[in-house]
């Protein structure tokens, strides 16, 4: 029974991986797939439904929807990998260090991480946004400065259920120095549980780029994004209703795919379904 | 999520009140008298949908004026006609007796909708009442108002020869002044074929046919003016909450082309959309022929139909036609590539690295377009890629709140909307405001001796052909010197069940809607 599972597990985690680079190499490799140049403007063809011309229709400037949304991929993921690196790698570092020296280092770390926790995390990138100035290289700033308190949290907590362990021990009275007790003793252990986070968080950061930028705070015209799609499409939701669906739909099936990713890794990293 | 719960709560009203005539209904095999009665006051009663809702109704506050007038609340002692001539209102005849002296000679039998008599006493004391509270009042240039007999008699402080259209404006809509004006922000006492009989914050304003009207008493009972945006009212008129729409998005307007209840009336409005240039001497659009290469680069066709899906007409003067200024004698600056480059190469600028920009002592030409995140980048793409084809490069940066840097003038193109061009049926105002030198509104720190020349003989043009040659002069020369880029005016539309309201005309200008000729139909 339970090497079923496991293997439908892997099965899982493999068409979810698949999924997931199949969306990386289609954004990454959007010039190549997109019919037509997703900034050409076509004043004969503006807000035309989809056809074979324009699978995807056309909006307000007759620029192509589909390859505007191959194009938007590109930003919309590339920021999304992008920001979870950075508040990841910085988060596990800021927590592992001030879970392993504790005293007056976690205090002080702790201490600005719970600061930044007290406000709510959408709201306070917005506000940072909205006082450094719009943009994508902001909206990067903004996302990385709130949200690698979360990663230092976790790691944090697993580094201190780990630290008096009896081989960690072990290792520092074989004179292993600090940072080699940190690098090979204790990162190996607590990074794949962590990655199932990640991966999960990859789905909610896009989320959160496609509202800033429905918002107007995100990517600036005309560069094409996902979330500013939706935001130029609103205006036109009656007369052309194809300019919310399909950004909409994709921003929604590459959120499911991350998500699913993150379950699945959880499924085969984690059989016994401990919370992390 | 608002608009939804908007649409959510305005679909739950209407179940409301459709469970309501259901029970009406029902009752009506016992009681039957009482509910004719109800059901025929419900019938000629009309939900409608303002250009904007304005909060407050009292004229003598900031523009609460205008939603008087279109209300149909409001009078004022002469008003603009759809056709933009001046039509004697409260007042039935005006003189100017010489350049600083007007008579106009009240209307008698005129009556408030509280049975005041409308005296020449009470004119004079509304319109006091107007010039002290309200921040416009100085516009007027009123140095005196004094009672003859049946005339009151205006004495302006220079010679002023906008003000018989001044006193058009709304915010000298005569009020009772003998009544308890102090919760005249809810209820005003006025003249109009209406009146107030509830007013709702934010929600809505219910309006009742004034009984003691002096013309024709309205045949429509009773309006309920509804707050609605203006991306909904289409699907509101189409879901049948409401009767009438007066300015609905134009982006919305193909679900109702073709429909047979509502009909699509239309008329090119007052207003304009421009975009601010930068004319300080530092910045780089402060040349002239910089300005004007912008200028000659935009297709306004394409720009008039990106903005307003085929209910906007392109523009390349400050005033749109409808206005009367004889705009067709100016000459603005026609989609031409060729020209644009030959004024670009005389503004120093080309593309000397060949990196498909032009440049300028080694440095490429560069310019933002700021506009405000709220607002629809159609046009400022469009531009963008209309200035890419001239070698221009353009940034678009959308900002949280404009006002500073407008404030400060700290920008190099900024995307504006919808100024009136003519509040108070002249356009001498709207002119001053935006391009006088030190002017508040002067957005772009443009300054013209030319210009200026041209506002002081406005000032002194009397007669009404000298006027107009005087307004086309203002026009060629700001579009000689473009310290804006006229773009396009968007029609004034107004949506109507044509099997509930009849006989509705549409104004250029906005702040005129409701009108006792309303015709209930069936």
């Amino acid at each position: 029974m339970d090497k079923i599972k496991r293997n439908r597990d892997y099965i899982a985690l493999f068409m979810a991986v698949f999924a997931a680079i199949v969306f990386i190499l289609i954004a990454t490799f959007s010039y190549k797939f997109a019919p037509n140049n997703p900034l050409a403007t076509d004043y004969d063809n503006l807000l035309k439904a989809p056809c074979s011309q324009y699978f995807f229709g056309t909006d307000q400037l007759g620029r192509d929807i589909f390859s505007r949304i191959l194009y938007g991929g590109r930003t919309s993921l590339l920021i999304a990998f992008l920001v979870t690196a950075i508040i990841s790698v910085t988060g596990i570092v800021i927590g592992a260090v001030s879970g392993f020296c504790g005293g007056v280092v976690d205090g002080i770390l702790m201490r600005i991480s719970d600061m930044l926790m007290a406000f709510p995390g959408s709201i306070f990138t917005i506000a940072l946004v909205s006082f450094m100035g719009t943009g994508l290289v902001n909206l990067i700033i903004a996302m990385s400065l709130t949200g690698w308190t979360y990663y230092a949290r976790l790691s944090r907590s697993m580094v201190l259920s780990i630290k008096n362990n009896n081989y960690i021990e072990q290792a520092r009275l074989g004179g292993a120095n600090p940072i080699k007790v940190l690098n090979c003793y204790i990162l190996p252990v607590i990074i794949p549980p962590l990655l199932v986070y990640i991966s999960q968080d990859i789905g909610s950061k896009l989320l959160t780029i496609a509202g800033l930028s429905l918002l107007g705070l995100g990517s600036q015209p005309p560069t094409p994004e996902w979330g500013y799609m939706l935001s130029e499409g609103k205006e036109y939701m009656n007369s052309a209703p194809w300019m919310l669906l399909f950004p909409g739909i994709i921003i929604l099936i590459n959120v499911i795919v991350f998500n699913l990713l993150g379950d699945a890794l959880q499924n085969v990293l984690n059989p016994k379904k401990s919370a992390i | 999520m608002k608009k939804t719960l908007v649409l959510l709560m305005i679909a739950a009203m209407t179940f409301a009140s459709l469970a309501g005539c259901g029970k009406e209904v029902s009752k009506s095999d016992k009681s039957s008298d009482k509910v004719s009665v109800s059901k025929e006051a419900q019938d000629s009663h009309v939900n409608i949908a303002l250009f904007t809702y304005i909060e407050g109704m009292d004229p003598a506050t900031d523009w609460c004026g205008w939603n008087l007038t279109r209300c149909g609340v409001g009078e004022t002692l002469v008003t603009v006609n759809e056709n933009m001539e001046i039509e004697p209102l409260l007042a039935d005849s005006y003189e100017q007796v010489d350049d600083t002296t007007y008579s106009f000679h009240i209307r008698k039998g005129v009556k408030f909708s509280n049975g005041t008599e409308l005296t020449p006493e009470i004119v004079k004391a509304s319109i006091e009442r107007s010039i002290e509270n309200n921040s416009r009042g100085q516009d007027l240039k009123i140095d005196s108002i004094k009672v003859d007999g049946e005339n009151v008699i205006f004495t302006t402080k220079e010679p002023f020869s906008a003000f018989v259209y001044n006193m058009t404006e709304p915010m000298t809509v005569i009020v009772d002044t003998t009544a308890d004006t102090s919760n005249y922000d809810t209820k005003p006492i006025c003249t109009g074929p209406y009146y107030v009989k509830e007013y709702v914050s934010e929600e809505k304003i219910e309006l009742e046919a004034n009984e003691n009207y002096w013309d024709k008493v309205a045949e429509i009972k009773s309006i309920t003016a509804l707050n609605i945006d203006s991306d909904t009212k289409t699907d509101a008129i189409l879901a049948g909450d409401i009767d009438l729409a007066q300015g609905p998005a134009a982006t919305t307007l193909s679900n109702v082309e073709g429909n047979d209840d509502v009909d699509i009336v239309k008329v090119t409005g007052t207003r304009e959309n421009d975009f601010w240039l930068n004319c300080k001497e530092d910045s780089p659009l402060g040349d002239v022929n910089l300005r004007l290469a912008l200028s000659y680069a935009i297709d306004r066709d394409v720009v008039a139909k990106v903005a307003g899906n085929g209910y906007s007409s392109p523009l390349t003067t400050a005033f749109p036609e409808t206005v009367g200024y004889d705009s067709d004698k100016v000459k603005g600056q026609n989609y031409d590539v060729d020209k644009a480059k030959e004024c670009l190469e005389n503004a120093g600028y080309k593309d000397s690295d060949s990196d498909g920009y032009v440049d300028k002592n080694g440095e490429n030409l560069e310019l933002k377009i700021s506009l405000s995140s709220s607002s629809n980048s159609a046009v400022s793409e469009t531009l963008q890629d209309m200035w890419e084809k001239i070698g221009v490069k353009t940034e678009i940066e959308m900002l949280e709140d404009t006002s500073t840097i407008r404030k400060n003038g700290d920008f190099d193109i900024l995307a504006d909307s919808g100024w009136q061009t003519v509040n108070a049926g002249d356009g001498q105002k709207y002119l001053a405001n935006r391009w006088k030198t030190d002017s508040t509104d002067n957005y772009g720190k443009y300054t013209s001796e030319k210009f200026e020349a041209v506002l002081e003989k406005l000032d002194k043009a009397f007669d009404k052909d000298e006027r107009i040659a005087a307004f086309v002069e203002a026009q060629q020369v700001l579009a000689d010197e473009s310290p804006c880029i006229w773009l396009y005016a968007n029609d004034n539309i107004t949506l109507v069940n044509s099997k509930k309201i009849g006989n509705v005309t549409v104004f250029p200008i906005d702040y005129y809607l409701v009108t006792n000729e309303w015709t209930l139909e069936n």
